[in-house]
């Protein structure tokens, strides 16, 4: 048992090490994600959004600047339809629920359940603190990134940044 | 070794007290001076928010709720973790208290010691449950007396999430922590609001609970509360429970001040109010306190029960021993426990330095009556200071700190046992020990890489009135490889001063002292590889693990020679090897799979630990499935328990077991299926109605092997446990959040 043990050891080590070789010879990983919607409704995918610039927004309910923060980004999705608004809840998914229910989402909610860390720290938040809002270009490449509270100028620039320079839109719908 | 009473001069503790309060304030100045390095600026937690910026005015950035053990920088933490149960969890499990929360959880289980008296201790990785180290809020006021009966008296109302550090080497820091550490982490409201939890169920289950928080300008404030009752449960008919029954009143406050004098404090108290008793049936106290004759209990039930109601089988000549005429008290064990505790922190942040304060404080008390052994009052009060400060030097994040652990035992005693030599002789302080311990640590982080490989490590030192000095080096190391894939080793030794609770071996008490000249500290060297893979849908960690304890402690009666009972330790290792491998899959946007896999090897001589070991499995299943969607919520948890070497953890060989019919004990359990389900529905914001069913299956131990057993000469005992001890039960309630 002792050398069966010890095998286990050396095969997982071993694997370590060579996860870590082939990761590091291998190209930047694309950006992609597969969550399900908040309501449970289906899987969202980054890439249903193909060649069209992406704002997620990555937030909790006992944050208080995610939730200070989610009327601005309400309200700026009806804005700009010319980019996608996804939010990301990191909270258990009946306490995200119950939280949006005394809201208005103007865009969809995703919820990342097995390990939010590892996805934020994918689109460029390796602390995992929150909020962390990331817009990806068309190309699907992170273009801009905030980690705390946005303000309204920060997204306006960011956005026309990222959706080369679209205008605003005081139209609704087209983050639903 | 020093003996016990020789303490160190007051006059040097009241010195180390002043030491840990002031010693940190002089570090800042210097600090301060200091030149941040980038690379921990950007990974600091409490930045101000910005990319990459520590522009002050700009607002705070929230670490999330659900850190991982995984997370980059989760190595910079004064306490690490391995898992992390959140509060989605805690809700899914139904637990209503740590000990249910911990049950049958891959890597973590509870061990319950006693059938009659519900003892039940937290184990990891299958080690002995005494070697947990148990934190709140990373303060260590847990021991002996409350390890025994304090754990089913924590709570949940009011917690974060619980972090479990598997393992010496993962605890870092943290003292003792033999096995391992769990740290119960309470939450600091965020807004107003407040939660009632209403719920009853078989065999008696009522169970109200209260949780309401205020928050204000700089602070928060919460209460929370608990009523529960559960009648104790005999599943096979011999008038003897498996499951003791207990009445419950729990009462905590927190308070949360975020600035107070530049100090962020987060504190809370709690008040404990439990009775219970296990053997009789029923809660009339008093009725069973009174009943000193006859025999209200019927020893031919059950499996192998004996061909009389009022006797059983001498397994040495066949011959029947009793009748049993010692009424219900006889075989009753009632405590009574009352508990006060607070534990609190204060942090400051001058720059790139922290400060940390923490005090804890436990007040512990037990009035119990052990039928036919003792009539047992017991005093347990502790305290434990640390002030530590954590600062860059050079590159790497250094964490510097003193603790000051205070820990008492009184007691008085009665013997009950007619064979004792003291028996209605009152004892003072049978058991008594008397333990100041200050210690000193040092821990370093550093990133290497580009913080692909993180590294802690850690020294503590800690100084013993009775055992002296040990020191203890921890090592943690997390290697990202990638964005998905990671891995953790921890190499470290941990150590537990052993203590005297009698709960431990009840026969001390017919001693006048336990005779500590020949104890050593308990000595643990451990080593885990951990790797762990995660993306949107799926998450999975192999680790492996192997544990050696030196010096496991042993009570061996001397009264013959020494009057005395010895404390001493065992003459060889006791070694535990495990490998488990746990998965998670999001199969469909409501649905879960979890798969976890358990194997264990132990290798020890049973001679040399007389049978204070407790059976554990050679393997485990655990499987969890959770329907999550809309209003609707399900969950099925199911575990495997594999077969147990009864034989050989209770030496069988020296010791051997027989059932109340003179037959011998069986040399293995049987493996066995427990599955629990649980329902909910969110009726409203405000309304939620739950139901569950526990061990559907109705597998109870005692119906296949009583818990009841027989030594070579027939004498009774009550320790014989390896399965469930109670059966199918169903549980419904109503939670409304505010």
């Amino acid at each position: 048992m002792k050398v069966r043990l010890l095998s286990v050891f050396r095969v997982l080590t071993t694997l370590g090490m060579l996860v870590t070789c082939q990761l590091s010879m291998a190209a930047s990983p694309s950006m992609n994600f597969e969550l399900p919607r908040l309501d449970g409704s289906a899987f969202i995918r980054l890439n249903d959004y193909a060649g069209r610039p992406v704002l997620l927004n990555f937030w909790g309910s006992e944050c208080p600047p995610c939730v200070a923060e989610l009327p601005l980004l309400f309200s700026q999705a009806q804005r700009h339809p010319g980019i996608q608004f996804l939010g990301i809840a990191v909270d258990p998914r009946a306490t995200a629920t119950r939280f949006l229910a005394r809201m208005q989402p103007t865009y969809p909610q995703l919820i990342a359940l097995t390990q939010p860390d590892v996805l934020m720290r994918r689109f460029g938040n390796k602390l995992g603190g929150l909020p962390y809002t990331v817009i990806v270009n068309g190309q699907h490449e992170i273009c801009n990134s905030h980690l705390g509270e946005v303000d309204e100028k920060w997204l306006s620039s960011a956005i026309a940044a990222c959706s080369g320079g679209a205008p605003a839109m005081s139209s609704k719908g087209a983050n639903r | 070794m020093k003996s016990q009473m020789n303490l160190p001069p007051f006059a040097s503790h009241i010195a180390w007290l002043g030491l840990c309060v002031s010693a940190p304030l002089a570090f800042p100045i210097w600090a301060s001076a200091a030149e941040p390095p980038s690379a921990l600026a950007q990974s600091r937690t409490d930045l101000p928010a910005g990319s990459n910026t520590t522009a002050p005015t700009l607002p705070p950035v929230v670490v999330t709720g659900r850190p991982s053990a995984t997370v980059q920088g989760a190595l910079r933490e004064d306490i690490v973790k391995t898992e992390t149960i959140n509060a989605q969890e805690m809700a899914k499990t139904g637990a209503t208290n740590l000990t249910e929360l911990m049950s049958h959880r891959p890597g973590i289980d509870v061990q319950v010691e006693c059938s009659v008296c519900n003892v039940r201790n937290i184990t990891l990785n299958n080690l002995p449950g005494r070697f947990t180290t148990l934190m709140l809020d990373g303060v260590p006021i847990f021991s002996s007396v409350s390890n025994a009966y304090g754990l089913d008296m924590i709570g949940l109302n009011g917690l974060e999430r619980v972090d479990i550090a598997r393992g010496a080497g993962a605890s870092l820091i943290a003292p003792e922590s033999l096995g391992g550490t769990v740290n119960l982490v309470t939450k600091r409201p965020t807004r107003d609001g407040g939660e009632i939890d209403l719920s009853g169920g078989s065999y008696g289950f009522r169970r109200g609970t209260g949780y309401a928080a205020k928050t204000f300008d700089g602070g928060a404030v919460s209460f929370s509360g608990t009523l529960q009752n559960h009648n104790s449960v005999d599943g096979i008919g011999t008038g003897i429970s498996q499951y003791a029954g207990y009445d419950r009143q729990l009462f905590g406050m927190g308070l949360f001040l975020d600035d107070v004098g530049g100090f962020k404090i987060k504190s809370r108290y709690d008040h404990i109010d439990e009775k219970r008793m296990g053997g009789p049936l029923g809660n009339d106290y008093d009725a069973v306190r009174s009943s000193t004759s006859g025999n209200p209990f019927d020893f031919s039930k059950g499996p192998h029960g004996s061909p009389d109601p009022n006797y059983w089988v001498n397994p040495s000549d066949g011959t029947l021993v009793g009748p049993y005429n010692d009424g219900r008290f006889g075989l009753s064990q009632t405590i009574f426990t009352k508990r006060d505790q607070f534990a609190g922190t204060a942090e400051r942040t001058f720059g790139d330095t922290k400060l940390r304060f923490v005090l804890g404080y436990a007040d512990h008390k037990q009035d119990s009556w052990y039928g036919g052994d003792a009539d047992y009052f017991g005093k347990q009060k502790q305290y434990y200071l640390e002030s530590s400060v954590q600062l860059p030097v050079a590159s790497t994040l250094v964490t510097a700190g003193l603790t000051y652990r205070y820990e008492d035992l009184h007691s008085r005693s009665i013997s009950k046992d007619p064979s004792s030599p003291t028996f209605g002789t009152q004892r003072t302080d049978a058991d008594t020990y008397i333990y100041r311990t200050p210690g000193v640590f040092l821990q370093g982080y550093r990133t290497f890489f580009d913080k692909q490989l993180e590294v802690n490590a850690s020294l503590r030192h800690d100084q013993n009135n009775v055992y002296g000095g040990i020191t203890t080096p921890r090592l943690n190391m997390l290697w990202h490889h990638s964005d998905n894939v990671s891995s953790r080793f921890a190499a470290g030794q941990g150590y537990r001063f052993p203590t005297s609770f009698f709960e431990l071996e009840h026969a001390i008490l017919s001693a006048p002292a336990v005779d500590r000249s020949q104890a050593k500290p308990e000595k643990s060297n451990n080593l885990s590889y951990a790797l762990n893979y995660a993306d949107d849908r799926f998450a999975v960690t192999a680790s492996v693990n192997h544990t050696t304890i030196k010096n496991l402690a042993l009570f061996v009666d001397d009264t013959a020679n020494s009057g005395n009972y010895l404390l001493q330790p065992a003459r060889s290792n006791y070694t535990i090897n495990n490998f488990d491998l746990v998965g998670t899959w999001q199969v469909t946007p409501r649905d879960s799979l979890t798969a976890g896999f358990e194997r264990y090897q132990y290798k020890f001589n049973a001679a040399d630990f007389q049978g204070s070991l407790f059976a554990r499995p050679d393997y485990r299943v655990t499987l969890a499935f959770d329907h999550d969607a809309g209003p609707w919520d399900f969950n099925v948890r199911a575990t495997y328990t594999g077969p147990q070497d009864l034989a050989k953890f209770y030496d069988y060989a020296n010791s051997p077991r027989f059932n109340l019919d003179g037959t011998a004990k069986p040399n293995k359990s049987p493996g066995f299926w427990i599955m629990d389900l649980r329902t909910s529905y969110q009726m409203n914001k405000t309304l939620q109605i739950y139901a569950g069913v526990n061990n559907v299956f109705d597998y109870q131990q005692a119906k296949k092997d009583n818990f009841l057993w027989l030594d070579g000469q027939g004498n009774l005992d009550v320790t014989h446990i390896w399965g469930p001890r109670i059966g199918r039960t169903v549980v419904a309630g109503l939670k409304l959040s505010f």
